[in-house]
């Protein structure tokens, strides 16, 4: 009975051991985790449907309230669109994950923004994917849409579509299309008249592979419109891959660490609509990384665009904008490359806004279940601090995949709130439902986010397979409204219910030297603290937000306001005597001219 | 003449083939005393001297195993515990790879045996022999106990839980069983199963110190699931049912009110419950600089991170912590060298998982441990990378 006694003591000793795994976890909460490989399965047939239940909810919106934030308008609204992720084909490809996004832009210049939902694709039984074309919705004013995809020229062959940028490629202030795809990325030229035509051949732009997230910005200065594209993976079709749930053992999508990095592209504008390759190596571009997300902003202030990557899995990038017309890569030195521990996670979603009113641009990251979003606070020179758990956005949020994220002001209170939109990407290995919650948090002026999800309306009252999202106000009542798109799901459109009492917005208008804006900082005179707003570029989750201006004014009494531009040239003009409560073109060379250096005022700030 | 001529040379045939007989007879009896009662004897002779003699013991046993033309499991399984006695375990390994029924062999001595294999850290070697032993019911669940122990060392998790279920089958209230099921769930992330077992361990449990420490994993996996109010809840209970909380619970308190936005409260109760312990622990130090940091007092912070450095320097938590208050404290140098330092850790740790997965596919590659230990000194941990040079076949 010797053996007996000896086993019985050593009972304790497992909890030694799990107590040691414990004390490692709970001592940093990191994310470091490792994959289970070589497990055995009894023997079964891994290609088992999946439960088709799993992408759907019963569940009904909650009644709406009076205090509520949003309004789902898209029954109504005309627009119908579904995406389409080619996931009936059961083939368990990656591709069919990523979902999609959706731009809002005045493509025909009429004043007001039209909905582009970017199409997915399908799937065959032979595994040959291909795309679907996105729809193109026409604003008709009071949140009516007709769909105008065809007398757009956009019911075109394409390939399988991800993501959407707008910008200005030939200089002809009309917004032109990108289309981020797997197998041939596409770039359709606004035509001027309504219509749109491919010239993906014509400008140069060969960009094969797998590209995600993508942004447009004059990143060289040269008053060209350049072209940011992240790469995802290199990844091709294979019969016979096979990923197994490690739970279940049945078959599932792989993850993404399974395949090599593809690198991010970009390319210069030569304001006609063509482009030249940069050589990425010389201009400062890192090989590696698996892009999801793609920012463009001025981070360090110092009049020179930076980008921002957030990556699947490994660590996120941030390029500093040199003198020298190169681009520093930071992330590690600035404190953005992952977690508060500086792990790096699953990145997804990434938008800039300046939260705090500082003037300088924070950045938010959305992650995989598990790992907590990341919201970094600017503390200039360059440098980041993490404060997602200080400003109490840590808990609720956590065991959800994030994607689509905006930190804007979406109350209108000049304090930038912040909305995320979850949903799965695995079929069979997770933790939580495929189907997620959003999320609306409240800015409570820079000290904290406060979670109002419970009034954020009926539609936010559901889960969703949330991916897209983008901001900006679809009925110009200076309340910006949030479209958002769904894997394998509608494009819902969300009315601001609250329109502010006072507000202004300018719509920025370049020249020559100046065709994109971003990195255009408008402020308001006489406000305390200074509201300052800066046009970005890219953001969220492979969408397009409006880039007007949309500032909210304290006073309802208010009639006109001064407003002083500094364009991406660094010259600044003053907007005088602007009516308030509406839009305003505001047009480079047409202020009056303001006669001070950028580094005086920099001294005096 | 001829009758005397024919009937003389019959005798000398006779008498050959009574001598080939007998020749024949002793042959066989030499065979047989060779191959069987010679073996029989030197097993005999090597039972006896096993435990005076055990080198001895051995070398008659191998000449019993090899003389003898039957397999003998139970002469194999003497010569197994004898190289076991003299620690030659590879050769035990192989030898006992030679039985082939050992589910026919007393079940109490094989237990005994796979509890040295086990202590002395030869772990597939005890797992093998435990296996072997699972057929007596009465020893089942200590067996059981001792199985998952060693899946545990082994890393191999699926298995730990399969025996905690095969576990809980035969003893219901085996609340131990809960706990290693949750805090597996719980360092998979797999919160919800963690909940869950943790939960039905508190239902099952009677020990407090169990109960305290499990109500903190509790805590623990509610907080990093982002139940913050479940977490409150449980820590409430919690306080009121411990008479002395234990530092983790402490610091899991502190992380819930940081992630609440109390960092006051949260300094607050740090001061009040370590004001009498006049040494932190690093992690205290932790949790007390991201507090200080949250509330705006960066030197402090700047203090406490730099004290947990100063005795570990490859604490990448406090260098990344550091990074982030000298970056508020505008030193932009000194919070830049601090994230390198922090990101080549993690890269650090992030290889030493990559390769402690691969050296459980392959525990003989010595190339690979030297490497695995090699990162362990770096990252501060000798002890582990001593632990894992001492065999080919150990985990730390």
């Amino acid at each position: 009975m010797r053996i007996i006694f000896l086993a019985l003591k050593s009972w304790c000793m497992p909890l030694g051991i799990v107590g040691g795994c414990l004390f490692l976890t709970s001592c940093s909460r990191q994310t470091v985790t490792e994959t289970t490989e070589g497990t055995e399965f009894p023997k079964q047939d891994v290609n088992l449907p999946i439960d088709e239940s799993e992408f759907a909810t019963d569940a009904v919106p909650r009644q709406e309230q009076p205090d509520d934030w949003f309004r789902d308008v898209t029954p109504k609204s005309g627009i119908n669109f579904r995406h389409h992720s080619g996931r009936d084909a059961h083939h368990f490809t990656m591709v069919e994950t990523f979902g999609s996004g959706v731009a809002l832009f005045d493509y025909d210049l009429d004043g007001d923004l039209d909905v582009y939902c970017v199409g997915g694709g399908t799937i065959s039984a032979d595994l040959k994917i291909s795309g679907i074309p996105g729809r193109l919705y026409e604003n008709q004013g009071d949140f009516q849409f007709s769909d105008v995809t065809r007398e757009a020229g956009l019911e075109t062959d394409i390939d399988y579509s991800h993501g959407v940028a707008v910008g200005d490629v030939n200089s002809d202030r009309y917004p032109d299309l990108f289309i981020s795809c797997y197998g041939r990325s596409h770039l359709f030229q606004n035509e001027t008249n309504g219509s749109f035509r491919d010239i993906t051949f014509e400008s140069r732009l060969q960009l094969d592979g797998w590209h995600t997230a993508a942004a447009f910005a004059d990143l060289n200065r040269d008053g060209h419109t350049d072209l940011y594209v992240a790469g995802y993976l290199i990844w091709k079709p294979d019969l016979d891959e096979l990923c197994l749930d490690p739970k279940s053992g049945l078959r599932d999508v792989c993850m993404p660490g399974k395949f090599p990095d593809a690198p991010d592209h970009l390319f210069w504008g030569q304001g006609d609509g063509t482009f030249l390759q940069a050589d990425s190596e010389r201009i400062g571009l890192r090989k590696d990384g698996k892009g999801l997300g793609v920012v463009i902003a001025d981070f360090d202030r110092n009049h020179i665009l930076d980008i921002y990557v957030a990556n699947d899995v490994v660590r996120n990038h941030l390029y500093l904008g040199q003198n020298d017309g190169t681009w520093l890569e930071s992330a590690v030195v600035s404190g953005v490359i992952g977690n508060e521990f500086g792990v790096p996670e699953g990145s997804m979603g990434v938008h800039a806004g300046d939260f705090d009113r500082d003037g300088w641009l924070d950045l938010v990251v959305t992650n995989y279940e598990f790992e907590e979003n990341d919201l970094y606070h600017n503390e200039g020179n360059g440098l980041f601090s993490h404060k997602t758990v200080p400003l109490g956005l840590s808990g609720p949020c956590k065991p959800y995949v994030g994607f689509g994220t905006l930190l804007t002001d979406l109350d209108m209170d000049g304090w930038e709130d912040l909305v995320i939109i979850n949903g799965h990407v695995t079929y069979r290995n997770r933790k939580y439902s495929y189907l997620q919650p959003p999320f609306l948090y409240r800015n409570e002026q820079g000290n904290r986010f406060q979670n109002v999800t419970s009034s954020a309306g009926p539609w936010f009252s559901l889960p969703h397979a949330g991916r897209g999202i983008a901001v900006g106000d679809l009925n110009n009542d200076g309340a910006p409204d949030l479209v958002a798109v769904e894997q394998d799901g509608p494009v819902s459109i969300l009315q601001n219910l609250n329109p502010p009492e006072n507000w202004i917005g300018v719509q920025l208008v370049g020249d020559q030297s100046c065709t994109d804006l971003t990195g255009t900082m408008a402020t308001v005179e006489g406000v305390v603290p200074e509201l300052t707003k800066a046009v970005i570029s890219g953001g969220s989750y492979l969408s397009h937000s409006d880039q007007r201006l949309l500032l909210p004014l304290t006073s309802p009494d208010t009639d006109h306001i001064d407003i002083t531009l500094t364009w991406p040239d660094q010259t600044r003009e003053r907007f005088s005597q602007l009516n308030t409560r509406q839009y305003h073109l505001l047009t480079k060379g047409t202020g009056n001219l303001i006669i001070e250096t950028i580094s005086e005022r920099d001294d005096q700030s | 003449m001829t009758q005397v001529s024919t009937e003389r040379p019959r005798k000398p045939g006779i008498y050959r083939l009574l001598v080939l007989i007998f020749i024949l007879i002793l042959i066989s009896a030499g065979y047989y005393w060779y191959r069987i009662v010679s073996p029989q004897r030197m097993y005999q002779q090597a039972l006896n001297l096993s435990s005076s003699h055990p080198a001895e013991a051995e070398s008659l046993l191998e000449m019993a195993i090899q003389r003898s033309p039957a397999t003998h499991q139970e002469w194999l399984y003497l010569r197994v515990k004898l190289l076991v006695n003299m620690n030659r375990w590879e050769e035990a390994a192989g030898q006992w790879s030679l039985i082939t029924d050992p589910a026919n062999l007393p079940a109490e001595d094989l237990c005994q045996l796979a509890f040295v294999a086990k202590q002395q850290g030869h772990l597939a070697f005890s797992e093998q022999v435990f296996q072997a032993a699972k057929h007596e019911q009465h020893l089942l669940p200590d067996i059981l106990r001792s199985l998952i122990q060693i899946h545990l060392q082994l890393g191999q998790e699926d298995l730990v839980i399969q025996e905690c279920h095969e576990l809980l089958e035969i003893k219901p209230l085996d609340s131990t069983a809960w706990q290693i099921i949750g805090t597996v769930y719980l360092t998979r992330k797999d919160f919800k199963e963690a909940e869950d077992a943790f939960r039905r361990c508190l239902r099952t449990s009677n020990d407090p110190r169990q109960i305290s420490s499990v109500r903190e994993n509790l805590i623990q996996s509610l907080i990093d699931s982002g139940q913050l109010e479940s977490a409150q809840e449980e820590w409430n209970h919690l306080q009121a049912t411990s008479s002395v909380l234990s530092e983790r619970a402490i610091l899991e308190y502190a992380w819930l009110l940081r992630a609440k936005g109390e960092y006051e409260q949260g300094l607050k109760f740090l001061k009040e419950y370590f004001k009498e312990n006049r040494k932190l622990s690093n992690k205290a130090l932790l949790m007390r600089g991201m507090l200080l940091m949250d509330s705006g007092q960066l030197e402090d912070a700047q203090n406490d991170f730099q004290q947990i450095i100063n005795i570990e320097p490859w604490n990448k938590e406090a260098h990344q912590q550091l990074a982030m208050v000298y970056t508020r404290l505008k030193k932009t140098d000194f919070a830049q060298k601090h994230h390198k330092i922090a990101e080549k850790l993690n890269n650090d740790t992030l290889a030493l998982l990559k390769l402690n997965s691969q050296l459980r596919q392959n525990p003989g590659d010595t190339n690979l441990r030297k490497q695995i230990a090699d990162l362990y000194r770096s990252l501060g941990k000798p002890d582990l990378a001593r632990e894992l040079l001492k065999s080919h076949t150990s985990f730390p």
